[in-house]
């Protein structure tokens, strides 16, 4: 199933306990650490905005 | 005032309550039943913490004492080292007329846990017989369902995660309780964070200290839980005209968010892991200060 980028993944059923795991899974993937202040809800609900956020760790442009 | 007889019908649904925060509900439906339909945000004008070593962090606990102080309402808590002694208590609560809240594994209950998980869940005991128990579960189904009484001490016996203490239960007594004048409220709020502020900031200190220094789980729910349960407290003093409590309220629900928050990374399966660990300490590192500006703020003469 293909998710559109700006689906709000809370919608679609995603819980707090699966953003952590997501969250924790994006980490391991890139060997990056979110600061804590990325750490939100908002940051986590799309395809989009955490594309936006991992960019943002890497130091790309945001 | 003198106890009411039980009132007829059966504790209203409330929806849902986050982890550490059912019991509160179950309770506040009972009170709602004697005519305190507002029960729910009442539940918790308690603030602390305290640490006595160990992964396990908790709350101030002083909440059955702030309940009674704040709606002159009795809850009484038992744990049992035996069936038998859990079944004598619930036997006497039930031939009282009494409808109690015990603590059950959730795997045994119609609910996202069923058959997945053992996790420690609270449910009401509106009746109890020989044969059968009547239970409501506001959170995931509010219609009452009688139960076998072996399938009640299977959900009540089996080992469940969160369970600390065996065969938990707590006992309210019964209303009229007392209607909540919210400046009143605020003024016991403040006399009791006032009270609790240098043990629980020392405790949440030691905690962090200990937890430098071992890669031991960690559990903090019951925190998270009691700060849940405490913003809402100070978000309907705010509601209420109560301007005082309006930065409270502000301060609570931050730390309502940063320990929920916490409590989830300390449950992931890698919460034990370098990077989650230096996380951990580094958030309980800014909740100390917060929990240190919460207490100076509302603590506040």
């Amino acid at each position: 199933m293909e998710l559109p980028a700006d689906l709000n993944l809370y919608d679609a059923g995603m819980t707090s306990h699966a953003s952590v795991n997501m969250m924790v899974a994006i980490e391991d993937a890139f060997d990056i650490e979110f600061p804590d202040r990325m750490l939100r809800r908002e940051v986590f609900q799309s395809i989009e905005s955490i594309k936006e956020a991992v960019t943002k760790v890497l130091g790309g442009p945001s | 005032m003198k106890p009411r007889a039980r009132p007829a019908g059966w504790p209203p649904y409330r929806g849902f309550a986050p982890i550490a925060t059912c019991h509160w509900q179950c309770i506040a439906n009972i009170f709602a039943l004697y005519d305190l339909p507002d029960a729910e945000i009442w539940m918790c004008p308690a603030w602390g913490i305290r640490w006595p070593g160990g992964g396990t962090l908790y709350g101030s606990g002083g909440w059955r004492d702030m309940l009674k102080a704040l709606l002159d309402a009795t809850v009484r808590e038992h744990t049992a080292a035996s069936r038998a002694e859990a079944s004598d208590i619930e036997t006497q609560a039930a031939s009282a007329g009494r409808m109690y809240v015990p603590e059950v594994d959730a795997w045994f209950l119609p609910s996202p846990y069923a058959g997945t998980e053992h996790i420690v869940h609270t449910v009401v005991v509106a009746s109890l017989t020989s044969d059968d128990v009547t239970i409501i579960d506001p959170m995931n189904n509010p219609a009452p369902a009688i139960i076998p009484l072996s399938h009640y001490w299977q959900m009540r016996e089996h080992s469940a995660a969160g369970r600390l203490e065996p065969f938990k239960l707590y006992i309210p007594e019964p209303g009229p309780y007392r209607g909540v004048e919210p400046a009143n409220a605020a003024t016991l709020a403040r006399q009791e964070i006032a009270a609790q502020a240098t043990r629980s900031i020392r405790d949440l200190a030691a905690f962090i200290n200990w937890l430098a220094g071992t890669d031991e789980p960690t559990d903090v729910c019951r925190v998270a839980g009691e700060r849940h349960q405490a913003a809402i407290f100070f978000d309907a003093l705010a509601d209420r005209g109560v301007d005082a409590a309006k930065e409270s309220a502000t301060l609570m629900s931050k730390l309502r968010d940063d320990w929920y928050l916490l409590h989830l990374l300390t449950t992931h399966e890698k919460a034990d892991q370098a990077r989650m660990r230096r996380r951990l300490r580094r958030m309980l590192g800014d909740l100390l200060a917060a929990e240190t500006a919460f207490a100076s703020e509302a603590g506040a003469p």
